[in-house]
């Protein structure tokens, strides 16, 4: 009877390893939408936001203000595209580990340890992007 | 044991496993569909990275040259 009951056991292991993965594409998938939207908000509002630091150094006449505005406008873009970067890199591991362990190639813990560097740089995706749309320049 | 019930728990056991096993290749197919996304998703995020880096560089150059010609205006 034991082999029977083992045989009926290992189907039902593996489907509960493919759960915990789908945890893992979840992520995955989030992390791309947040990443492709903040390339974008950045795309959208670049421009405009240079432009609002010449306009107000036109008015103003500071220019040397106007340049310590824009490195700062440009620090705070720097910063999400460098979180952007960051967790491109992770993704990309996590795109090609998780048919791995789909595969039997690579244990779950693996695919942990990622995931939490994921989540480390989403949040600071968010983070940083937060930052940067309350201070675009108007 | 008799033999009917052995035949049937093996029967049983049997469909159990087809079941199984149909469930799970479904769900390798949703998950190698999911995979395909996920890589197709990367690519664009990697692509609108490349597509933004000329964008900003331009801009960058645009806003420096008229902050210059501001200052140059001012002497």
């Amino acid at each position: 009877m034991w082999p029977r009951i083992a045989l009926l056991l290992i189907p039902l292991t593996v489907l509960g390893c493919l759960g915990h993965l789908d945890g893992a594409r979840q992520a995955l998938t989030s992390a791309e939408l947040l990443q492709a939207q903040a390339v974008q908000v950045i795309k959208d509002s670049d421009g405009p936001a240079q432009q609002a630091i010449i306009e107000h150094a036109k008015e103003t006449g500071d220019v040397a203000q106007a340049r310590k505005d824009l490195q700062a406008y440009r620090n705070r873009r720097q910063d999400v595209l460098s979180a952007v970067l960051e967790a491109s890199g992770v993704a990309s591991m996590l795109a090609v580990l998780i048919p791995l362990v789909d595969a039997g190639a690579k244990k779950q813990p693996d695919i942990d340890s990622l995931l939490a560097r994921l989540l480390t740089f989403t949040q600071r995706i968010s983070e940083t992007l937060s930052v940067y749309v309350e201070n675009l320049p108007k | 044991m008799s033999t009917a019930v052995i035949a049937a728990l093996l029967s049983l056991a049997a469909g159990i496993v087809s079941l199984l096993l149909k469930t799970l290749a479904a769900r390798t197919d949703a998950h190698a569909q999911t995979l395909a996304e996920g890589k197709a998703a990367l690519e664009k995020v990697n692509t609108a990275l490349a597509e933004l880096t000329p964008i900003l560089v331009k801009n960058d150059a645009d806003t420096d040259a008229a902050l210059d010609a501001l200052e140059k205006g001012q002497k």
